[in-house]
């Protein structure tokens, strides 16, 4: 009771739930840009009306041109964090509305990107980068139990998400062999049944592995790479496009939410070059970068030298985060380490761990 | 321990929200609900196919797109179609529907 306590209680800085507002606000504007396209037939009397409850009047053009206002005002003034609070309010429930006008306005994406915008709203994220901050007249900080909130969803989700596929249907590639055909066709050589099983259990798998990994300090960077080739692949290959690259920008965007803001901040040595760009791409201010004559990081008593430390600190700059982890790969580990000799700077101490 | 009113509204939502974060996919699952339970690209469900019989006795294959503003496998076409095709194509009798198990004919 006492940790619930200090975790409702707990505050933290306005620069992630502000970075986080402006990407799932652009999100939701082009979100609502299609959920226009989606409920505009729903005015028309040829068209089947299909509510949640039976007592729900029939959406009139009227109705729904009003949500999409809302919705894309809203949108704009959230990422732009003008009256922040009500921005988000309004966003909220305007997707909401979008979500829950008739059964065909659904889409578990739309029903997720409601929810992160409900909590985020609820964290406080109009403190940086925004139209409000001209009013604040004192630093302001973020409630830190909804981006607790927002992350458990997350990994909900994806757990979900895994465990609804654990059937026949779905592991022997059944399922994908009906869903595959997006703008990218995978050649006929490849949609047989041994590789398309292979591909179901791997998205599986991969669910699973995101669901917890994402909250692991020294695994995370896999996780985040497995969610980026996951994400990165899945509009191209399925149907809906669109659709699709906002679930997968809303879920890599949410990544975000899991780089560690501590109170020990990660410690950053770096050639003049380097620890100006490291301070430049900081925007989270995560790290207290100093300069020095070789690359070294640490953190928790964790340390590293060379390219595993330029990986690390790729790590946790939103900037860099999605292809840091692939900055681990063989051929780019090595050509990374000889580019930082290149530039004169020497191997640091060894790491310790 | 004195809570202040703020903290207790708090951990009242915290929990709240938090225990319908997993009780609602849970729900959802065990009732084998497709809509709020991150059951997502997991199963493919066929549409049905419509067919609308009018007073000469003549048949026609509906396309559900023409009146439908998001084809969705999650949604019951089968069951909230005929109704609304009896209402909106003219001179229709009956409208059969055929899915994966059974067919079913609507009187109009």
């Amino acid at each position: 009771m006492k940790r619930l306590r200090h975790l409702v209680s707990e505050r933290t800085s306005v620069r992630l739930p502000a970075l986080l507002r402006i990407a799932l606000g652009v999100i939701a504007v082009a979100r609502g840009l299609e959920a226009y396209r989606i409920l505009s037939p729903l005015a028309l009397p040829t068209v089947v009306k299909i509510p949640y409850v039976t007592w729900m009047p029939a959406p009139t053009d009227l109705a729904i041109l009003s949500i999409v206002i809302v919705w894309l005002t809203a949108g704009i003034t959230f990422a732009i964090g003008y009256r922040t609070q009500i921005s988000g309010t309004l966003l909220t429930f305007a997707m909401a509305a979008g979500l829950l006008i008739d059964q065909q306005g659904y889409s578990n994406h739309l029903y997720l990107l409601t929810i992160l915008v409900g909590l985020l709203t609820l964290s406080r994220p109009g403190g940086a980068w925004s139209f409000d901050l001209r009013r604040m007249k004192e630093p302001v900080t973020s409630l830190l139990w909804p981006l607790v909130l927002m992350k458990v969803q997350i990994s909900v989700v994806y757990f979900f998400a895994a465990f609804t596929k654990l059937h026949e249907e779905y592991l022997t590639g059944r399922v994908l062999a009906g869903q595959l055909g997006g703008l990218v066709v995978l050649p006929e050589q490849l949609r047989v049944p041994r590789i398309l099983m292979v591909l179901a259990i791997s998205s599986v798998v991969v669910e699973a592995f995101l669901a917890v990994y994402l909250w692991h300090p020294e695994k995370r960077f896999m996780a985040v790479g497995a969610g980026v080739l996951l994400h990165g692949v899945i509009p191209f290959v399925m149907q809906p496009f669109l659709q699709l690259t906002v679930f997968s920008s809303m879920m890599l965007s949410s990544y975000l939410l899991f780089i560690p803001r501590r109170a020990a901040r990660r410690q950053v040595i770096a050639p003049d070059g380097i620890a100006r760009l490291v301070r430049r791409l900081d925007v989270l201010q995560v790290m207290s970068v100093v300069r020095g004559e070789s690359v070294s990081t640490e953190r928790d008593g964790r340390s590293a030298v060379d390219w595993q430390a330029a990986t690390a600190i790729a790590d946790e700059l939103p900037a860099m985060y999605l292809i840091a982890p692939f900055l681990r790969l063989p051929g780019i580990r090595t050509w990374g380490s000889r580019a930082l000799r290149g530039h004169g700077v020497t191997g640091g101490p060894k790491p310790n761990h | 321990m004195n809570w202040k009113a703020t903290e207790l509204a708090r951990t009242a939502l915290f929990v709240l929200v938090l225990a319908s974060m997993i009780a609602l996919p849970l729900m959802q699952l065990s009732s084998g609900a497709d809509r709020f339970g991150w059951r997502m690209f997991s199963q493919v469900k066929p549409l049905p196919t419509f067919t609308v019989v009018d007073s000469t006795g003549s048949e026609s294959i509906i396309d559900p797109a023409a009146y439908t503003a998001n084809l969705r496998g999650d949604v019951d076409y089968g069951k909230a179609l005929p109704p609304h095709l009896c209402l909106v194509v003219p001179d229709v009798v009956t409208v059969e529907v055929v899915t994966q198990n059974m067919e079913v004919v609507y009187d109009c």
